[in-house]
């Protein structure tokens, strides 16, 4: 063999593989980002913890974000409002005054946007509004079906999960509470797998900058993205693999209950939505990951909803073996539940993952 | 450069036995760390989605590599190959630090403290040996073989 063809030879050699690596990049990022086979991304530090705050009890929930403040409703003490600056360090409490009173309340929640907040129950049903200014409230709805969920979209119109009478199977629908008769629903948007309560179960969420409702189910592998009046814009799909609901129920002997059978399957716990991306803490770890993170961590998957790809994922730690409850994400700040600690991470930018990492270089460091 | 035969073939056994060590540590280490390796290869951004097959057929080439090396009959094909997977690993590392949406955390064994840059130039050296090997190698092998025994 002469050296020339020695040459020859490595030339084609390296040609070759490079031609191989950068075919195999385009696939896998292509794979990654449009057909996911349940393979999560984990790039490092995008989401870091900056503040962190003891809340005493552990009954809080996530009542709404803005002008740099998070309010947080609290399941036993119903009509106490507490609210947090954006670095957790400044805490006040209202009390909400409701002017009717002589309702069945059981278990009241509260929502705040702009500046309203609303608080209502399905099971009454009942609405009120207020203004966040005195925090007094008022009756606005008091009839009407019953529903579970309710996230208010602007200050007049809320998107609902209903329960239809008897059957009590979900349906997403709206309200507006200065026109009752506005009242529209949408039988179509969530589908059925076996019961249409449990299968049908998941979160309500309200993306103010895309005005769009998203809901996410529990139990299967999809979202659904609907616009304000109910027109369905898409239904995604999350990373994992279960399309089709795993919950087996039995019923009660001598009792319309129905109960789980079996722990049911839980694909994606909580979830938010802010600007163009989902987050979603899905209970289901992907092949090749690290069992290890898992034990210590909630995992949040990112979803970019303008083109329905996953972008990446990252942890939120346990806090003394307490697992996060409640998330909740404006701009690139979360704030997460966890246990009687509210914490608060930072997101960097690189987690949408769509360009190289030398592009970040200024948001890294 | 002129050299004689015997420096020549020197240098080829000792970059070719170099080649069998590195390759040798490579992929034993790999499968005594399989798992960890697998998942190392599933949060690399360029192959985490052909992570199923890539974490057997990497060191399993390694393998055959280094026995091609040791055989002198197949020498020639072994620093072929030798030079085209360092190659790749290079393109790959190139890649990874330029058009990339994050960069992996590392690899294992020795190679573990190595940055991604340094490790960039360690492979280049060794792409440049295999080029070296492969040049030096003597152009017909039956004819040397008798060269030497006479």
């Amino acid at each position: 063999m002469s050296n020339k063809v020695k040459f020859a030879l490595l030339l084609i050699c390296t040609i070759f593989s490079v031609v191989t690596i950068i075919k195999l990049f385009n696939l896998s990022e292509d794979i990654i980002h449009y057909h996911n086979r349940f393979v999560r991304r984990f790039p490092q530090h995008v989401a870091q913890e900056i503040h962190q705050t003891d809340l005493t009890y552990n009954s809080y929930y996530f009542a709404g974000i803005g002008e740099g403040k998070i309010y947080l409703g609290n399941y036993t003490a119903p009509l106490q409002m507490t609210v947090l600056d954006s670095t957790l360090k400044e805490k006040k409490i209202y009390h909400i005054e409701l002017k009717e009173k002589n309702l069945p309340f059981q278990a009241p929640q509260i929502r705040v946007l702009g500046d309203h907040f609303f608080v209502f129950e399905g099971i009454v049903p009942y609405i009120f509004k207020g203004n966040i200014s005195n925090w007094k409230a008022s009756l606005r709805i008091n009839s009407g079906y019953h529903f579970s969920h309710l996230e208010p979209m602007d200050s007049v119109n809320m998107a609902i999960r209903y329960m239809t009478p008897k059957s009590g199977e979900s349906l997403i629908g709206t309200l507006n509470l200065a026109d009752t008769t506005k009242v529209s629903y949408d039988a179509k948007l969530l589908q059925k797998q076996f019961d249409g309560i449990f299968d049908t179960d998941g979160s309500l969420l309200f993306n103010k900058q895309f005005n769009r409702i998203v809901y996410v189910y529990r139990y299967r592998n999809e979202f659904i993205v609907a616009d304000p009046i109910l027109n369905l814009d898409y239904r995604g799909n999350t990373i994992d693999t279960i399309s089709r609901a795993q919950v087996r129920l039995a019923q009660l002997k001598n009792n319309s209950m129905k109960t789980f059978a079996e722990p049911p399957l839980i694909v994606n716990k909580t979830t938010a939505v802010d600007g163009n991306l989902l987050y979603v803490n899905s209970l289901l770890p992907g092949l090749y990951e690290s069992e290890n993170i898992w034990k210590i961590a909630s995992i949040v998957d990112v979803y970019d909803l303008t083109d329905k790809t996953y972008r990446s994922s990252f942890p939120i730690y346990h806090i003394a073996g307490k697992k996060m409850k409640g998330m909740l994400v404006s701009g690139n700040l979360l704030y997460a539940l966890i246990g009687e600690k509210i914490v608060c991470y930072k997101l960097l930018e690189h987690l949408s993952q769509d360009r190289a990492v030398r592009d970040y270089a200024h948001s890294i460091h | 450069m002129k050299f004689n035969t015997q420096t020549r073939n020197n240098i080829v056994s000792i970059i070719c036995t170099i080649y069998v060590v590195l390759f040798t540590y490579a992929a034993t280490s790999k499968l005594l760390d399989f798992e960890n390796f697998r998942i190392q290869l599933g949060q690399s951004p360029l192959v985490s989605a052909y992570a199923s097959w890539i974490p057997i057929a990497l060191p399993t080439f390694e393998f055959i590599i280094a026995i091609l090396l040791l055989l002198p009959k197949l020498r020639l094909i072994g620093l072929f190959a030798a030079y085209s997977l360092m190659a790749m690993f290079t393109v790959y590392i190139y890649i990874l630090l330029n058009f990339s949406a994050f960069v992996p955390c590392s690899c294992g064994g020795i190679l573990e403290n190595m940055t991604w840059n340094q490790h960039l130039v360690f492979n280049i050296c060794f792409i440049i040996l295999a080029g070296i090997a492969i040049l030096l190698m003597p152009n017909n092998l039956p004819v040397n073989h008798k060269t030497i025994k006479l």
